[in-house]
């Protein structure tokens, strides 16, 4: 059975897209066998997973140089999920061929005008990678949303301008996700912390990946 | 007063038409292009001096570099010819002055 393959891309840094990946391959791992593939040169995701104290329920892997989807689908088909983490770039390579390669691509937005602006080039992307890969879902998903604020309120009206659904779930502005990166664990390893977080990034999974 | 929500969707919308306009800008190179020809053309007069004295410096250069390997074949005139290039080409870098103040001393 080849490996589901989830991209979490956004051209924009800081969006949320190591938190999403690293939180999303710890929910699915209790599904299945899960790699996170690291493909940011900032290491962000291996530098997670070397920090705790326990394992990471995920293997964590980096990957640089040329690389394909067939490769990818070769190279990691014993694992049933494969969560793919990108670079804040959509012309690298590794976005390019992430989103070529994928099932799903997960697209992290903040609730800020500048990053629904620095992301308008994303529906262009993702109807050129679909040209290659016709499978290719693509959702939005909303990230630290602040339930108070006008601007959250206020994006998923915002987000209809562009051509790709916005998931239901969203993941709110929580300390605890940062908490987590800190102490090299996923959300899920918090216990009643990580509650809450943990049902967002549950809700994600539902929606999308397993259904 | 304009909703956050209104302002939000307007400035997706302003930012997507801006994007748009820029991707559409080569598919409308025949309205673009006579303004960047205008543009050019406009400024080809006033840089239009400068290209020419440019020319000169080649075509002074190389009959000079002929003289010079000429020069070389006849030894009587080495001194006269070599100085004549050299006071032919400083005029045309435009230190014209340069070598009148040095050479005396």
């Amino acid at each position: 059975m080849p490996t589901h393959v989830t991209a979490v891309v956004n051209q924009k840094g800081g969006a949320g897209k190591t938190t999403l990946a690293m939180n999303l391959a710890a929910g699915l791992s209790r599904r299945g066998d899960t790699v996170v593939i690291d493909l940011d040169p900032q290491g962000s995701s291996r530098q997670w997973a070397t920090l705790g104290n326990a394992p990471f329920p995920a293997t964590v892997k980096q990957m640089s140089g040329k690389w394909d989807a067939r490769s990818l689908q070769k190279g990691f088909q014993a694992y049933r999920y494969t969560v793919l983490d990108c670079p804040p770039s959509l012309d690298s390579h590794a976005s390019l061929q992430a989103l070529r390669a994928c099932d799903i691509a997960l697209i992290p937005i903040l609730p800020s005008p500048v990053d629904l602006w620095a992301s308008l080039r994303l529906p262009q992307e993702i109807a050129e990678a679909r040209k290659v890969n016709p499978k290719l879902r693509a959702f939005l998903l909303l990230n630290q949303m602040e339930p108070r604020s006008a601007l959250s309120a206020s994006m998923r009206e915002a987000l209809e301008e562009f051509d790709i659904p916005v998931l239901v779930a969203a993941m709110r502005r929580r300390a605890v996700y940062r908490g987590a990166a800190l102490d090299g664990v996923s959300v899920y390893q918090l216990g009643g912390r990580g509650a809450q977080a943990a049902a967002e990034i549950e809700a994600v999974i539902n929606e999308v990946i397993t259904q | 007063m304009m909703k956050t929500k209104d302002k939000l969707s307007a400035s997706v919308r302003q930012a997507k038409a801006g994007q748009k306009s820029e991707t559409d800008a080569p598919e409308s190179a025949e309205t673009a292009k006579p303004a960047e020809e205008a543009t050019t053309t406009a400024a080809k007069p006033q840089s239009a001096p400068l290209k020419q004295a440019a020319p000169k410096k080649p075509a002074a250069r190389k009959p000079a570099a002929t003289t010079r390997k000429a020069s070389t074949a006849t030894a009587t005139r080495k001194p006269t010819v070599t100085k004549k290039p050299q006071s032919g080409e400083i005029p045309e870098t435009g230190s014209a002055l340069f070598p009148k103040r040095v050479w005396p001393d």
